[in-house]
């Protein structure tokens, strides 16, 4: 009998960490939740690549990662929250791995974002885990441009779940799109999380999913052909064991894997090697392939949900020091990068509300999408004391 | 802009107007370092010197003063007025049956009130006294009454053979009679009388009264000059012909004016006169001469011409002739004449009369130099009525545009002229002495300049920089041909320096030569190292060079420094400096 939830998966489990995703937002069984009631997720075996699973098979979920071995692991004083609540459709706990067709849906919201692309838009695309906080990001960022700088921006309804983007997260198989700035032509593109679990290394593993395809690209392939920026989300509150050294490695791993897809897609259009899937044609192609030439901004998200040690250090220390596969996955694929904390909620995970005032978004935020001396070349960062100590 | 701002933007933007002003400054400086370099300030101390004593000829600048005078100065020929009235002394000289008329005619012309009704009745008690008629018609013409004073002096010639004897002794060489004799003056007078009511009333052709004195006086007058038959005062260029009983003073009738009312009147009769071969071959023949004067080798050359043309300009070419006596003398001493002889001059020498191969540049030359010289006499004499001293003025500031004269050496002369204009045209004249001042100082100025030498041309106000412009064009072609006897360097030098002067101007033709003697590469360096704008590109491209360097640096560093900074801190700072969301951190 199953005696706890994960928050994360949606999973009834009885052990902490969850025994299939490894976050450790497992909490107790609420009056009314049965464990039998869900609809329990089907895991398909691993099968070597190339072709995706054909048949739906149950695995056993792999066996919990050891104790944690360090004491300051992080602790957030809250438990964590998804980024808003989320109206239509509800979400499923944990969405049985796509079959590779699903992939190849048409993508909503594309041809209407592609549209401004044409009129002349640059894409900032915004990477993350599902309900890292993605959407809320941009629409922080809106908010804050209002309320501080008093520029309003138009907001973009009916683009997400049927309500306001601040109300929710994409709608899965869509992206969601808002100008961010136009003077200087930039659109943000927030696709929904799906695309990006999808392309994600360790979920792809962890379900034994066959090799992704070019398809996988397609919500994002306009957009990295006329990109001004990148944004990765980190959520800090999503850990794989809290007591684990590196309790964000997945999140690591799969932004790692993001981020050189993007370089791969941006510098080396057509080029393929013959025979191989994407993902080695990436890791064999993205080393000779120029750095990525626009800015990448790295934010760690729901930020007043994390210790003080954390958000009030030097957040390009605290990536050295706690996410050093992410900071070397800047290093090697990008020139110009920056870390930061940022929050544009506020509360209990599950009745969050949105901050009038968010914080560590602005200022970030410009310096992605209007830095005053953006046209001048810019040294790497690594030149600049961002690389390794 | 409000809201959190980023820590380093305390810094930055000062920064980046400091930089901005570091590589203004730097610009000016590769500007003014360029240009200076390539100038004639640059050249060695010889040829500075040099230069600076160059003779600069004020071709463009002359084009530029004549704009300044082309409308409201055009002059107008000049009349000698009719001679002052006899002196009771004549009297005395008179034959006895004249003197009772004459004392009775000079009672009249004391007695004032309306004399000239009253002389009628002596004139008429004794028409063929030629004084009495002389005392009458002045009298008639002073009251602006020239017909009647024509028909007065007519008149008393037709009552007496007395005037035709006097002129025919008098046109015999070596012949006793002098200017000053009672009877000749006599003669004399009224016939310049009647020319002048002539030429006033236009009535009759008046050069017929004229020319029938003329040949006297100038027989009389070479007499004098050449120290012949002199009778009182020495030799002087302008032989007073004092009136009968009168002592020889300023305001006597002289030979001048006779020629001047002479040429005056061939010219108002211009297109209706006309004279037979004869008179034609013995009026314009010369004698050959070793050295001829300007004024005759332009007569001796127009005269072919009008007589191909069928005489068509006759009435000038007789006054050309005229002047060319007076001035075979020597160079009028009589501002009227002078005046009126450099306006034949100008029109007959006017490019449309006397083309290229009858006005050779020297005759041209030669020409100026006469203009100039009979300029100076009109200057410094001013001998002008009052009436004619408005337009002699306005005419002779015109004149003064086009001459080569040294203004500083007239200035006081000049200062005088200024005060028979209207203010407007005085400050024309104004201009023209400030311009002859800033032409003496500005070969000096351009080779040489002083830290805190004031521009020589700073007093031409809205003019200044059109005469500029004249006067570095006239200095460029005198360094171009002082630099045409230079070595090659020093000539690449002064070439460059003379196209940074002319900037975006024409190059004179002088200048143009030098420059054919490089090849065509040291040409496109010459004139690119002597283009101001285009140091001004190269300082631009420093500056820029130099603010971007410093922009990059100031980016750079701003950008090392943010990364030590949490962006998440700061509007968190922010934040607690303003009321919070209840439950906010």
């Amino acid at each position: 009998m199953n005696n706890f939830k994960c928050d994360n998966c949606g999973r009834f489990v009885d052990d902490v960490p969850c025994p299939f995703c490894q976050s450790t937002k497992v909490r107790p069984l609420r009056p009314g939740e049965v464990p039998g009631a869900e609809e329990r997720a089907v895991i398909v075996a691993p099968k070597p690549a190339p072709k995706p699973p054909a048949a739906e098979k149950a695995t056993e979920p792999p066996p919990p990662p050891p104790p944690p071995p360090r004491a300051e692991a992080p602790q957030p004083e809250s438990p964590p929250r998804a980024e808003a609540p989320r109206p239509e459709p509800p979400r499923r706990p944990a969405p049985p791995p796509p079959p590779a067709q699903a992939a190849r849906k048409q993508v909503v919201g594309l041809d209407e974002f592609n549209a401004l692309l044409k009129a002349g838009f640059q894409a900032v695309v915004i990477c993350g885990q599902s309900r890292s906080g993605k959407s809320e990001i941009a629409t922080g960022f809106t908010r804050a441009n209002t309320v501080f700088r008093g520029r309003s921006q138009v907001g973009m309804a009916g683009m997400q779940s049927g309500s306001l983007h601040v109300a929710g997260g994409t709608t899965p198989g869509h992206v969601w799109f808002e100008v961010a700035n136009t003077r200087r032509k930039r659109v943000f593109l927030d696709p929904s999380g799906e695309f990006f679990r999808n392309l994600s290394p360790t979920y792809r593993q962890q379900w034994g999913l066959g090799d992704i395809t070019e398809e996988y690209f397609d919500f994002v392939r306009s957009a990295i052909a006329r990109l001004a920026g990148v944004i990765l989300v980190v959520d800090l509150t999503s850990t794989v064991d809290a007591f684990n050294d590196a309790p964000w490695r997945n999140q690591e791993i799969d932004l790692d894997f993001d981020l050189a897809a993007i370089r791969w897609m941006r510098h080396d259009k057509d080029a393929r090697i013959e025979g191989l899937s994407v993902e080695r044609n990436i890791a064999a192609r993205v080393p000779s392939l120029r750095k990525l030439d626009v800015p990448v901004l790295v934010l760690f998200s729901k930020a007043d949900l994390l210790p003080d040690e954390y958000s009030y250090s030097n957040p390009l220390d605290f990536a050295r020091n706690r996410l050093p596969h992410l900071h070397a996955s800047l290093l090697t694929h990008a020139r110009r990068f920056r870390f930061e904390f940022a929050h544009t909620m506020l509360g209990d995970p599950d009745h969050a509300r949105r901050e009038t005032r968010p914080c560590g978004v602005l200022l970030s935020m410009e310096w992605l999408l209007s830095d005053p001396f953006r046209w001048l070349p810019s040294l790497p960062t690594r030149w600049l004391g961002g690389g390794q100590r | 802009m409000s809201g959190p701002r980023r820590p380093d933007d305390r810094w930055v933007w000062p920064a980046v107007a400091a930089a901005t002003l570091v590589a203004a400054i730097v610009g000016v400086i590769v500007y003014v370092t360029s240009t200076r370099n390539r100038s004639f300030a640059a050249l060695g101390e010889t040829p500075r010197e040099q230069l600076a004593a160059v003779d600069v000829q004020p071709v463009a600048i002359a084009a530029v003063e004549q704009e300044w005078v082309a409308d409201g100065f055009e002059p107008q020929y000049l009349v000698a007025p009719v001679g002052p009235q006899p002196c009771p002394a004549a009297v005395d000289l008179a034959p006895p049956n004249e003197q009772a008329a004459l004392r009775q005619a000079f009672a009249i012309v004391q007695g004032g009130g309306d004399s000239a009704e009253e002389l009628a009745v002596v004139t008429d008690a004794q028409p063929s006294n030629l004084l009495v008629a002389l005392i009458h018609a002045t009298a008639l013409v002073r009251a602006e009454r020239f017909i009647e004073a024509e028909r007065v002096i007519t008149q008393a010639f037709d009552r007496t053979t007395t005037d035709e004897t006097i002129i025919a002794a008098a046109r015999v060489r070596g012949s006793k009679v002098d200017l000053d004799d009672y009877g000749f003056s006599t003669v004399i007078h009224l016939h310049h009388a009647l020319g002048y009511a002539r030429l006033q009333s236009a009535a009759d052709p008046p050069w017929k009264s004229l020319k029938n004195v003329i040949g006297s006086v100038e027989q009389l007058s070479r007499q004098r000059l050449l120290g012949g038959a002199t009778r009182g005062g020495g030799a002087a260029s302008r032989l007073p012909i004092a009136a009968p009983g009168c002592p020889p003073g300023g305001d006597s009738l002289s030979s001048y004016d006779l020629f001047n009312n002479l040429i005056v009147g061939y010219i108002r009769a211009r297109g209706k006169y006309s004279d037979t071969d004869r008179n034609r071959q013995r009026e314009f023949f010369r004698e050959p001469r070793t050295y001829p004067r300007p004024l005759r080798l332009l007569l001796l050359a127009q005269h072919p011409r009008e007589k191909a043309s069928d005489w068509k300009n006759e009435a000038e070419l007789w006054a050309l002739s005229n002047a060319e006596r007076v001035v075979d003398i020597r160079h009028p001493d009589d501002a009227r004449l002078a005046f009126n002889i450099i306006q034949l001059i100008d029109w007959w020498s006017a490019p449309e009369r006397c083309p290229n191969d009858v006005c050779t540049e020297e005759l041209r030359t030669q020409l100026r130099a006469e203009r100039d010289l009979l300029l100076e006499r009109a200057l410094r004499r001013r001998n002008v009525t009052e009436e004619q001293r408005a337009v002699f003025a306005a005419g002779a500031v015109r004149m003064l545009a086009q001459s080569s004269l040294d203004r500083a050496k007239l200035e006081s002369d000049l200062q005088q002229l200024r005060g028979w204009l209207p203010a407007q045209k005085a400050a024309t004249l104004d201009d023209l002495m400030a311009s002859g001042r800033a032409r003496m100082a500005m070969a000096k100025w351009l080779v040489d300049p002083a830290e805190d030498a004031e521009e020589p041309y700073g007093k031409l106000g809205r003019r200044a920089e059109r005469w500029r412009e004249a006067a570095v064009r006239d200095f460029a072609a005198a360094a171009a041909t002082w630099a045409g006897a230079r070595p090659p360097t020093e000539r690449r030098q002064v070439l460059v320096a003379i196209r940074q002067l002319l900037g975006s101007g024409d190059a004179p033709p002088v200048v143009t030569a030098l420059e054919q003697q490089f090849s065509s590469t040291q040409r496109l360096r010459i004139r690119m190292t002597g283009w101001k704008a285009w140091w001004a590109l190269v300082a631009f491209a420093a500056a820029l060079a130099l603010w971007l360097v410093l922009m990059w640096i100031i980016a750079q560093v701003r950008e090392a420094l943010s990364l030590r900074e949490s962006f998440y801190n700061v509007e968190l700072e922010h934040l607690r400096g303003r009321p919070r969301d209840p439950g906010g951190r």
